[in-house]
């Protein structure tokens, strides 16, 4: 086990909690105090074995636990095996160290220097060396190692570290990859701070918890391999050790089986804490939310579909307003609330009572400020909200039919048929493994049934009603190949090519350059008009609503606090928060700076640096 | 794309270098004059002498580095100190074995490690789930070894399902091949299923909640076309998961052919270590290495087959 | 006169570590445990676990230790043994000594063919002994060997340089084994064996180090001697590895761990067993050159004293051997039971013996340690210390070991024994070996005298008297500390017998019977 699972997302770490986090979580708590046993076992042996380790009595030759005194029994020696276990401890916890260390003093300042100066010669030179020390079976070298240096037990424990700081070697650089943007390194290099410096006190800082996952793993490899190496014959007998013990047991495997027993169940359990300490920590540490146990997830849908308390009913009332009859609308929603399932059993409610609807060629805005549960209210009547999410309405009605009430799959059916979606960031809403050409005539093929020819030239068609005039190599081109307004376009053409009836694009244009933002809603007013869909835009612009909404809904903490035609609520807004947003929209041509953060968040997963190996790709997952 | 080729190529081939002559020179520092682990303690000096001049110790280092070079770039391992056959010969018994228990162990952890990580990551926290991470931390805690010889203890010498020692080559026995390596496989692939799986399972996870895929589904494609995309993207962590498993298997089959007493390359290295016979222990080297180099090529053109980006870089 | 002990004493060391007490008292002793020959058929097949691999199929490179089987398969010796460890006839039939015991004249086989075509005569015998005489490995048993001639087709006379009682014992114990001397000349027994024993090498289906396979050649001229059909030898040095394919039925013969005996007997096998080497200190430096202590007679009684030989024979030795302060083996007309309780332990007595001796404190001194000595070690740590000897270890591989022991004062052994009283007196006392590196005897003028007298004795009850007059001076002086004589101990299931020799870590074909 070289590679162990920790986490490929790193969140920033505060210091000061992480620590009583770690202790909030049983199973660390369980682990760390197991561990603690063991260590101090070992340090302090001489206090609790009742027997020295390297006595031998003849008497005492396989003898079973509890023989005169002797909890656990003999061993083939004739020695306490009690004593041996703790003082074992100790040979083993030191041997873990020695490794742990060698692997943090090699892997550690070659990770962050690489990372820093990503790209650089220290990168690559150190990446190579990283590579192939992975690409070299380490249980073979240390043969070589062990056959050379007489079995010197640090020697092998630091050989060992050699080939394990490629796994320090990797989370370093990439922490030290994604720390390096920060807005505080950039600060302390303005302010004239050497890079060595910074890479001493900023960089460090900011790896430090993921290496103690890696410590945690790197100690249990440590020991396993100890083990092994013990098994093979390498090693000395005359200092107790756990492998030594653990050989000793196999060697009588048959005969007296509980020889192997003892060393086994310490072994297994000290690694085990190992591994749970670090895995606990590298959950607390990493921004993938685990997410809420199903039993957590039905309970909450529960406390969802519960009716309001009478006292709750102020807030929990509907907000926004029907413009239209139910038959008529292209889409209706009828108090819909959204809430996510949270760890300790309760619900999160990120969308509290919202009603409004759409007729068919009419363009509704929604807007608000992030956090205001306008994307999230696109995704409810998409039925597509992240895993954890429960929405609730009284009903949703899709080109006049209830669907909210339908079953999950009756509901997909709708999508690519009566309703089409464009997503707010072009660049990461593309598969980037298949053509452009593939992704547009898959859904054509496969969910309109269309022959793959006709779909082919469908999609070309699509294409070049979106406007892009080099249809053919676009289609041949990988995601990554064409630009971020081209990208939209074709997404607006995937999401069009079926004819919906409804149109919902989230945020069709933060992502892109001001100069392509007023084409490409010129093109998506062309087509809502063309294919006379209602088309729902979520944007936190009202610009973008001035350009193009018919009427528009502002939202604010999941609830609608105003509804009406464009005109009327660009000329008198009856809430004030509505006021603040139009004003705040035109004095803020366009937020350059969410520009940036929305291109930097982007696509820089698969963009790992330039000339690196991709062996490495795994690892770089935390340079995300 | 063929510069990319060429480059990893010319990475491969300088690693085999390094690592040959690593070896190399630690060898020689390591194990000193050859001749009495070579020859036995009643060997005279004069005999000693005469073997250090056969297989020309007595050279500088340099020049006898650069014989086994030169020779090895054809292919020519040269001859063992030991046995005074080719090492080839050797190789030739040996690597079929180590690379039946590792390939056939890939298989067994690729196919069970891809259904529960896929299964796993589709239903996270899910029973299934749930016992992938206990599994996870027990496989981890128990060295390899102690489960060889528990499979062993159970299903040879109990249950006499399988042979407890030996090889049989495909080519004398197919049933005999496939007994033979079903235990040695299995106790060195229980481990690498749970890494692929969880690896799988993260990277499932992690794919999932990228926003193409709510795209692809908002695009009406059925849930199986879905998981298809996601796989594929997901795809090339868990073969980068397996390129490094190949070389932890290579190093695991060291104890497995121990334990079910098979001559393959670890215990062949082990072997020419423990008596100093350099030319073995560089023919076995040099083809380890060059294994795994071949495996990370594959693996890098798969990648990029899979990862259209990885190509342009 | 060395046969190369190294494999030997590698391969007893890990079975005596292996090796487990607190079973029985070592049940069966030189001979069989089973219940011999009942229930089922012949058994056609020997599937036989050998602890190490064959060193080589050239005889001059070749180990004593657990070559036997391979070889014996496809060579056959000029001289064999018998299971007392005496001469036997093999290709030669008879031979006899000149009056000055100088010249051995022997007789050979007639009609005996190499597998090659080359036919076995004078003169294929002579080519056979001088490459032997030149092997690096085989060399040392023909060191009092000054020439052969080929006197006829049928008649090889071996000249002597010295006399050399020893020398038929170790041409038979695997030193003698004829090849075609066509390969001989043509360096091809790298590339397989090429011989006239009773069973063919059966390359396609052996795999080296894993497996080798033998069939019965239709004709030979002692197929009454080889009953299987078939044999297998499975090199298998990992010991529980050896015992699990021996309980899933894959080894119907092993070379076993004692520890296993209790086991052995619940599956109703057959197990044998006989000395095979002996175990304690090693006084390289018993002239006191480097550490002046082990130069008194009365600090090697003293560390004599000291050890509870009888307890580690139990303990680690898993009562597999025989308590005894002597090295010619327990069946030895020189071995006398009577001085075994010589050096009984007592604590005591050996504190006051280094105290007379002017250590009353102790010294220090260092020794090497190998693996496979680990499991004598504690005890020895133990006792040292107690009495007052302060050892530092040295750790070292196996390698290592054998090539910087000799140059330490004194160390662990398990070193492999004879069968034959003379060539006892070589191995152990007169001749330089790496177990050995100082025989010293010029050292001792009263040593000397009894080697000598020993060395000129008639053979036969006048040479054993003078060895037994050897053997008392040798205890008396502590020349070594022996703790006791351990055994080889071999399971066979039911419808197989073995014979073990002493001297030889693996017995040879001819001892692996059906019965």
């Amino acid at each position: 086990m070289t590679t162990a699972p920790f986490p490929t997302t790193l969140a920033p770490v505060k210091r000061v909690s992480l620590l009583r986090r770690f202790m909030r979580k049983p199973l660390g708590v369980t682990a760390l105090v197991l561990f603690l046993i063991v260590v101090a076992l070992a340090v302090f042996a001489p206090l609790f074995a009742k027997f020295d380790p390297n006595h031998v009595d003849f008497n005492l030759v396989h003898a079973v636990p509890g023989t005169d005194g002797h909890l656990l029994g003999g061993d083939t020696a004739g020695r306490d095996l009690y004593s041996r276990l703790l003082y074992g401890a100790r040979t083993t916890l030191w041997g873990a160290l020695i490794t742990c260390v060698a692997g943090l003093v090699l892997g550690v300042p070659a990770g962050v220097s690489a990372g820093y100066f990503a790209g650089g010669t220290v990168d690559k030179v150190c990446s190579w060396i990283s590579d192939a020390l992975q690409s070299v079976p380490a249980l073979i070298v240390l043969l070589v190692v062990a056959a050379g240096t007489g079995q010197s037990f640090p020697i092998m424990m630091i050989s060992l570290g050699v080939f394990l700081a490629p796994g320090y070697y990797r989370i370093s650089r990439a922490r030290a990859m994604s720390v390096r943007r920060e807005p505080y390194i950039d600060a302390a290099r303005v302010s004239g701070m050497t890079n060595g410096r910074i890479i001493r006190t900023h960089m460090l800082r900011a790896v430090y918890a993921p290496l103690v996952v890696q410590s945690a793993l790197t100690a249990g490899i440590a020991i396993g391999m100890q083990a092994g190496l013990q098994f093979l014959g390498i090693g000395s007998a005359s200092t107790p050790s756990w492998g030594q013990m653990m050989n000793d047991g196999f060697i009588n495997i048959t005969a007296f089986p509980i020889i192997l027993l003892w060393p086994s169940i310490i072994l297994g359990v000290t690694i085990a804490t190992l591994a749970f300490m670090g895995s606990t920590l590298g959950d607390l540490i990493s921004v993938r939310a685990e997410q809420p146990t199903r039993k957590l997830r039905a309970k909450a849908r529960q406390v969802m579909l519960t009716p309001p308390a009478a006292a709750d009913l102020p807030t929990r009332q509907t907000s926004g307003m029907h413009a239209h009859s139910v038959e008529g609308c292209a889409l209706r929603v009828d108090n819909l609330r959204i809430g996510y399932a949270t760890k300790d059993g309760g619900v999160k409610e990120v969308v509290r009572g919202v009603s409004l609807d759409a007729a068919p060629g009419e363009v509704l805005g929604i807007v608000g400020e992030s956090g205001s549960g306008k994307t999230q209210t696109s995704f409810a009547v998409l039925d597509l909200l992240p895993a954890g999410g429960t929405a609730v309405a009284d009903g949703i009605w899709i080109a006049g039919k209830e669907v909210g009430h339908l079953p999950t799959a009756e509901r997909a059916a709708l999508l690519g048929r009566e309703i089409g979606y464009v997503p707010q960031e072009p660049m990461t809403n593309l598969d980037p493994c298949y053509t452009i050409e593939r992704q547009l005539v898959e859904p054509l093929h496969r969910v309109h049934g269309m022959s793959k020819a006709d779909a082919a030239k469908r999609a070309r068609e699509m294409l070049v009603r979106v406007g892009i005039t080099d249809p053919d190599r676009v289609l041949r081109s990988y995601p990554h190949q064409i630009s971020g307004g081209m990208a939209q376009r074709v997404l607006i053409a995937g999401a069009v090519s079926g004819r919906p009836s409804l149109l919902i694009a989230d945020e069709p244009t933060t992502a892109l350059d001001v100069t392509v933002q007023a084409e490409v809603l010129e093109l998506l007013r062309e087509l809502q008009q063309e294919y006379g869909m209602a088309l729902m835009i979520v944007t936190h612009n009202f610009g973008v609503v001035a350009d193009i909404c018919d009427r528009v809904v502002v939202m604010k903490d999941g609830r609608i606090v105003e509804t009406g035609a464009v005109e009327r609520i660009f000329r008198n807004p009856e809430d004030p928060y509505t006021a603040e947003l139009i004003s705040a929209s035109l004095d803020d041509v366009e937020g350059r700076h969410e520009l940036d953060e929305a291109w930097s968040a982007g696509p820089t997963g698969s963009a790992g640096p330039a000339g690196h190996s991709t062996a490495h790709a795994g690892g770089e997952d935390g340079a995300r | 794309m063929l510069s990319f080729i060429g480059k990893r190529l010319l990475s491969g081939i300088f690693l085999l270098l390094v690592v040959t002559s690593g070896t190399f020179f630690l060898a020689h520092v390591a194990i000193g004059d050859p001749t009495q682990g070579l020859l036995g303690n009643s060997a005279t000096p004069a005999q000693s002498a005469a073997l250090r001049t056969k297989i020309g110790y007595d050279d500088p280092l340099l020049v006898q580095f650069w014989n086994w070079l030169s020779h090895a770039v054809t292919g020519d391992f040269g001859k063992s100190w030991r046995s005074f056959q080719p090492v080839n010969d050797q190789l030739g018994r040996s690597i079929p074995i180590t690379l039946s228990i590792v390939v056939f162990s890939l298989i067994i952890s690729v196919v069970f490690g891809a259904v529960i990580g896929i299964v796993c990551g589709l239903r996270p926290g899910g029973w299934l789930d749930r016992v992938l991470k206990v599994a996870s931390v027990v496989l981890f805690a128990l060295p390899g070894f102690w489960i060889s010889i528990q499979l062993v203890m159970l299903f040879a010498v109990n249950l006499k399902w399988f042979p407890s020692v030996g090889y049989v080559s495909p080519s004398v026995s197919f049933v005999g091949w496939i007994e033979t390596i079903t235990l040695p496989s299995i106790s060195l692939a229980l481990g690498a299923i749970v890494m692929i799986a969880e690896q799988l399972r993260n990277g499932f996870i992690e794919v999932a909640n990228q926003d193409f895929v709510r795209t692809l589904r908002a695009r009406g494609l059925p849930r199986r076309r879905v998981t298809t995309h996601v796989l594929r993207n997901a795809s090339p962590a868990a073969l980068t998961v397996l390129a490094l498993m190949f070389v932890g298997l290579l190093g695991g089959a060291v104890i497995v052919e121990l334990v079910f007493n098979m001559y393959g390359i670890g215990r062949y290295t082990q072997q020419s270590s423990q008596i100093g016979d350099i030319p073995s222990l560089l023919g076995v080297t040099a083809v380890t290495v060059a294994f795994v180099v071949v495996v990370n090529f594959l693996l890098d053109l798969v990648l990029g087959w899979v990862n259209p980006k990885v190509r342009e870089r | 006169m060395t046969r190369t002990r190294t494999t030997a004493l590698v391969a007893m060391a890990v079975a005596a570590a292996t090796a487990l007490a607190a079973c029985t008292s070592a049940s069966t002793t030189g001979g069989t445990g089973g219940n011999g020959g009942s229930g089922g058929g012949d058994i056609n097949d020997l599937n036989a676990g050998v602890f190490l691999d064959v060193t080589s199929w050239d005889p001059a490179n070749a180990d004593i230790g657990f070559d036997g089987p391979y070889l014996s398969a496809v060579y056959d010796p000029l001289v064999s043994l018998d299971a007392d460890g005496k001469p036997a006839p093999g290709l030669a039939t008879s031979w006899d000594w000149s009056t000055d015991r100088l010249t051995l004249t022997a007789h050979l086989r007639d009609g005996v063919k190499f597998d090659d075509g080359q036919v076995f005569d004078a003169k294929a015998a002579v080519a056979n002994l001088k490459h032997l005489k030149e092997g690096v490995r085989s060399s040392q048993a023909y060191l009092n060997v000054s020439g052969f001639e080929a006197k006829d087709d049928k008649t090889v006379e071996i000249k002597l340089s010295k006399r050399d009682d020893a020398l038929l014992y170790f041409m038979g114990l695997g030193r003698s084994w004829m090849v075609s001397p066509a390969a001989i000349d043509g360096n091809k027994l790298n590339d397989g064996p090429v011989g006239s024993g009773p069973y063919a090498y059966d390359k396609a289906n052996s795999a080296p180090q894993q497996q080798y396979v033998f069939t019965k050649k239709a004709s030979h001229w002692d197929t009454a001697t080889y009953p299987f059909n078939k044999v297998t030898l499975f090199p298998i040095t990992d010991q529980t590895a050896s015992f699990n394919a021996m309980l899933s039925g894959q080894l119907n013969m092993q070379f076993a761990n004692s520890a296993n005996n209790p086991k052995a007997q619940e599956n109703g096998w057959n197990v044998a067993s006989k000395p095979s080497s002996w175990v304690g200190v090693q006084f390289a430096d018993r002239t006191g050159a480097q550490v002046k202590a082990l130069g008194e007679q009365k600090v090697r009684q003293a560390i004599s004293y000291a050890f509870d030989a009888s307890g580690i024979l139990k303990a680690v030795g898993n009562g597999a051997g025989t308590q005894t302060t002597q090295l010619w083996p327990s069946f030895s007309q020189v071995y006398d039971k009577a001085m075994n309780d010589k050096y009984k332990t007592d604590m005591a007595k050996a504190k006051s013996l280094l105290a007379e001796a002017g250590y009353a404190n102790g010294f220090s001194v260092k020794m090497p340690m190998s693996p496979i000595f680990q499991a004598w070690q504690p005890a020895a740590n133990q006792t040292f210390g107690d009495l007052g000897i302060k050892v530092e270890w040295v750790d070292m591989a196996m390698p290592d070991y054998q090539k910087n022991a000799p140059t330490y004062p004194m160390f662990l052994a398990v070193i492999a024994m004879d069968g034959d009283d003379m060539a006892t007196l070589t191995d152990q006392v007169t001749s330089k070996q790496w177990y050995n590196p100082n025989p010293s005897v010029d050292a001792f003028p009263e040593v000397k005298a009894l080697v000598e007298k020993a060395e000129n004795a008639e053979p036969g009850a006048a040479q054993t008297a003078a060895l037994k007059e050897l053997n008392t001076k040798l205890v008396d002086l502590a020349w070594w500390n022996v703790w006791y004589q351990a055994d080889n101990t071999y399971f066979s299931v039911k419808g197989i017998k073995v014979t073990p020799v002493t001297g030889m870590m693996f017995p040879t074909l001819k001892f692996i019977q059906r019965g």
